[in-house]
């Protein structure tokens, strides 16, 4: 008999799927159900004692004593019910066959599951916190998926030993705490090293150079003399000379000028002890590092430093000299800095004949 | 009477004789016609295999004990070497569609793999007549049940007219039959009853005409496959370290090994802002980073580092080349500060070749050259393979610095690298002690 022998047929002589099982016959019936068992069963019974495939960890850390995560990565080839994954540590073997010696000073008693994924729903076996190097994920059994899995595991302290492998034997159990036969194994590796160290001294230096005119870099200083002629009673009397300064102190750098006014014997220009604008026949001597233009003279600083005219001295036409002041700082390292340094000479009628001279010395100092 | 009686005498001999003679003229006419064949010697059958219901090919090789013309062979695979049988034989050789070669000293032996001598050292001889047989199978002579239910038996047959010369010492004759397939049970014998006639033609009962010229008996043997297996642990040897110029080039030596890494510092001792200052260097420690790796991961392994933060510091960059301690800003080396003390560097690689540029980096050089390496699957990445520029990261990220996942053949063995540190002040640099920490990490993809 033909099986479409038993297939009836409505009036339009379409088939009625509902009287097609009815009519299908006992042995197709038993070939159904049993096929649909044998699906249903692989799940469970899949290739059991496989090996973990494209597996591998990566740490946070090869630091040795490092508390560190752990990422986990590999592949399971087979699809047997999964209840636990164990990962053993061993300083000596990944091999299941040989004794495994634990890494010493390793200690995963309290690692936690910060990542899972392929196969989830897994939470740390309370007989994780009974062995140093033995971490248990535990779940409810349910069959596995062919794929790759990932878990990062945390709060691993890693073996206080350097220059050492650490081997991490795998395995899946069916069972929810390790126990019994395993269905899949791998194992992976990593190794403790010491830090590589790189060190490297820069020197201090602080440079300065002076003259009547000096490269920014000071590369070049021309003259160390600046005559002013005969000194005019109507008129402002002016100079300038340049000094440039860089240093690489953290600190940077203050610059003083030490010296006194204009002495010819016992004969004295008065300084400008508080600052004071120009005032022709009046007796004055005194500084500034600015571009003035009553009387004309002087020049902006110049150069990429950070350098700059300390307070007192940094007021274009306003000019003081007091012994030791200091003139022109930077707060931090810096490249050139070039200053001009103004002088402003007034003399009052009644002063004396004579050759009036002033040695000016300017000091940069900084504390390294 | 006595005369008469000697010549009745006489005669009865001569009658006698006469009788003796002509029976022995006639006699070898009337007896059945019975040949006593020559046992074949130096015989056996080398199966190209021995594995269960796998094809095969069988060299049957065997000496003629006297010269015959050979226009017949009869070889009929059996489970016993004496004896007929009623039902077809159990563990012989199926056979296909028959084939037959005629081996001689060109030929390569099956089981020796070596051209005209048998595993044993015999030397095949070349047939005298090289015409060739054709072969088809029958039941077996023996076979004495249903015909058609054992055909376990191949004729060779052709036509020859010249006399196959005697084997004697170590030469024989061998012929190649194709076409046939091992038994599927295990460590089962056979036996190949080998039949040689002068005669060429068959009767009706399936048998060749003519008397047996040589016969042997063979055998052969299914047998299990042994599996050997192994396993090959998971290997991981790194190390990192610092090492002198001197040693370094050592490495190129054999017997290189992590054990001649020792050190953990580079120092580059003072540096200006003229030039940058390249390990190793005399005024400082003559020092390079070195590095070796072996794993057998069959996916490739890579190498990474992370610059170690410094936490006694706060803000961000605690990986870079600075003073302990410091707080850094921006370390980009196009715009980060020059006068904090903390150098800056670039992920993308500068060559600190430019005036008052400020950088520190790092780059690889001689990978996979420093040391005696049957591998050579360990590269230089980007930018750190680079030939002139310097990087670093100093932000403590995972920066990829060597990986063999791109070569053909992944594992590494034995394969070293040298780490070179460069750095450059500017002007405004702070005086100071700068020093810098990385770990590497080596992750092997089993």
């Amino acid at each position: 008999m033909k099986v479409e022998d038993t297939i009836d047929k409505n009036d339009s002589g379409e088939q009625d799927a509902s009287t097609k099982l009815y009519h299908l016959p006992k042995l197709q019936i038993f070939l159904g159900i049993f096929l649909v068992l044998a699906i249903f069963l692989s799940q469970f019974g899949a290739p059991a004692n496989a090996y973990i495939s494209t597996r591998s960890v990566v740490v946070s850390s090869s630091l040795p004593s490092a508390n560190i995560l752990q990422d986990f990565q590999f592949d399971l080839l087979g699809n047997p019910a999964l209840g636990s994954i164990m990962f053993e540590y061993c300083s000596n073997t990944p091999l299941l066959e040989l004794p495994c010696v634990p890494p010493i000073g390793y200690n995963s008693s309290g690692a936690n599951i910060q990542f899972q994924s392929g196969e989830t729903s897994f939470s740390i076996h309370p007989n994780t916190a009974l062995s140093p190097n033995i971490v248990i994920l535990t779940r409810p059994p349910t069959p596995s998926t062919i794929g790759t899995k990932n878990y990062r595991l945390g709060n691993i302290i890693n073996t206080s030993q350097s220059k050492t492998t650490t081997y991490v034997r795998i395995r899946t159990f069916p069972t929810t705490n390790a126990t019994g036969p395993h269905s899949d194994f791998g194992a992976v590796a990593y190794s403790t090293q010491n830090t590589v160290s790189v060190a490297v001294y820069v020197p201090p230096f602080l440079t300065m150079c002076s003259g009547v005119t000096v490269a920014v870099d000071c590369t070049s200083s021309v003259g160390s003399v600046v005559d002013m002629g005969e000194l005019s009673r109507t008129d402002a009397n002016s100079a300038e000379t340049q000094f440039s300064i860089a240093t690489n102190s953290y600190n940077g750098y203050s610059a003083l000028l030490v010296g006194s006014t204009m002495t010819a014997g016992n004969k004295v220009i008065p300084a400008l002890t508080a600052s004071s604008i120009s005032q022709p026949g009046t007796g004055q001597f005194g500084v500034n590092l600015k571009k003035n233009t009553v009387p004309n003279v002087g020049k902006e600083v110049s150069g990429v430093g950070s350098g700059a005219p300390s307070s007192g001295y940094d007021q274009p036409n306003v000019f003081r000299f007091q012994q030791g002041d200091t003139i022109a700082s930077s707060p931090i390292s810096t490249e050139w800095t070039r200053y001009t340094l103004s002088y402003l000479v007034n003399v009052s009628p009644s002063l004396p004949a004579g050759r009036y001279a002033a040695t000016l010395t300017v000091i940069a100092t900084t504390t390294f | 009477m006595k005369r008469q009686s000697i010549l009745s005498n006489r005669k009865l001999a001569a009658f006698t004789s006469a009788i003796v003679l002509a029976s022995a003229s006639v006699l070898p006419m009337l007896l059945p016609n019975v040949a006593q064949a020559a046992q074949m010697t130096r015989r056996r059958v080398e199966m190209s295999s021995s594995i269960v219901s796998s094809t095969a090919t069988g060299d049957f090789v065997f000496q003629l004990p006297s010269g015959t013309i050979v226009q017949g062979i009869e070889i009929e695979m059996v489970d016993s070497p004496l004896g007929s049988y009623a039902s077809a034989p159990s563990f012989v050789p199926a056979i296909g569609t028959p084939t037959a070669t005629l081996l001689d000293a060109t030929s390569t032996s099956t089981l020796s793999g070596t051209t005209g001598t048998a595993v044993n050292g015999d030397t095949f001889r070349a047939w005298t007549d090289t015409t060739a047989f054709t072969a088809t199978k029958t039941d077996g002579t023996s076979f004495t049940g249903t015909a058609g239910t054992a055909l376990n038996q191949i004729h060779l047959v052709r036509s020859s007219a010249t006399s196959e010369t005697l084997d004697a010492t170590t030469s024989v004759h061998a012929i190649r039959v194709g076409g046939l397939t091992n038994n599927a049970t295990a460590n089962k014998t056979f036996f190949a009853r080998v039949r040689v006639y002068a005669a060429s033609t068959v009767n009706g009962a399936g048998q060749f005409n003519g008397s047996i010229i040589h016969d042997g008996t063979v055998a052969g043997s299914t047998a299990q496959v042994l599996t050997v297996q192994a396993r090959v642990q998971e290997v991981l040897q790194f190390c990192i370290g610092a090492e002198t110029s001197a040693i370094v080039s050592a490495w190129s030596g054999v017997g290189t090994s992590c054990t001649n890494v020792t050190g953990t510092l580079v120092d580059l001792g003072a540096i200006d802002s003229s030039v940058a200052t390249v390990s190793p260097i005399s005024s400082g420690n003559n020092s390079d980073g070195i590095a070796m790796l072996r794993t057998n991961a069959v996916n490739g392994a890579t190498v990474t580092y992370k610059s170690i933060q410094d936490l006694t510091a706060g803000g961000s960059n605690r990986g870079s080349l600075k003073i302990v301690g410091q707080t850094c800003g921006s370390t980009d080396i196009s715009s980060g500060s020059k006068t904090d003390r903390c150098f800056n560097s670039t992920l993308a690689g500068n060559p600190l070749s430019a005036t008052s540029t400020e950088g520190f980096g790092m780059r690889l050089v001689n990978v996979d050259t420093a040391s005696e390496t049957p591998t050579a699957n360990l590269t230089a990445s980007s930018p750190y393979s680079s030939g002139t520029d310097y990087s670093w990261d100093d932000t403590g990220a995972s920066v990829l610095i060597a990986s063999s996942t791109s070569a053909s053949e992944k594992v590494v063995d034995d394969e070293a690298f040298q780490l070179r540190f460069a750095a450059r002040s500017a002007l405004t640099t702070p005086t100071g002690q700068y020093s810098v920490q990385a770990q590497f990490i080596a992750a092997p993809v089993y």
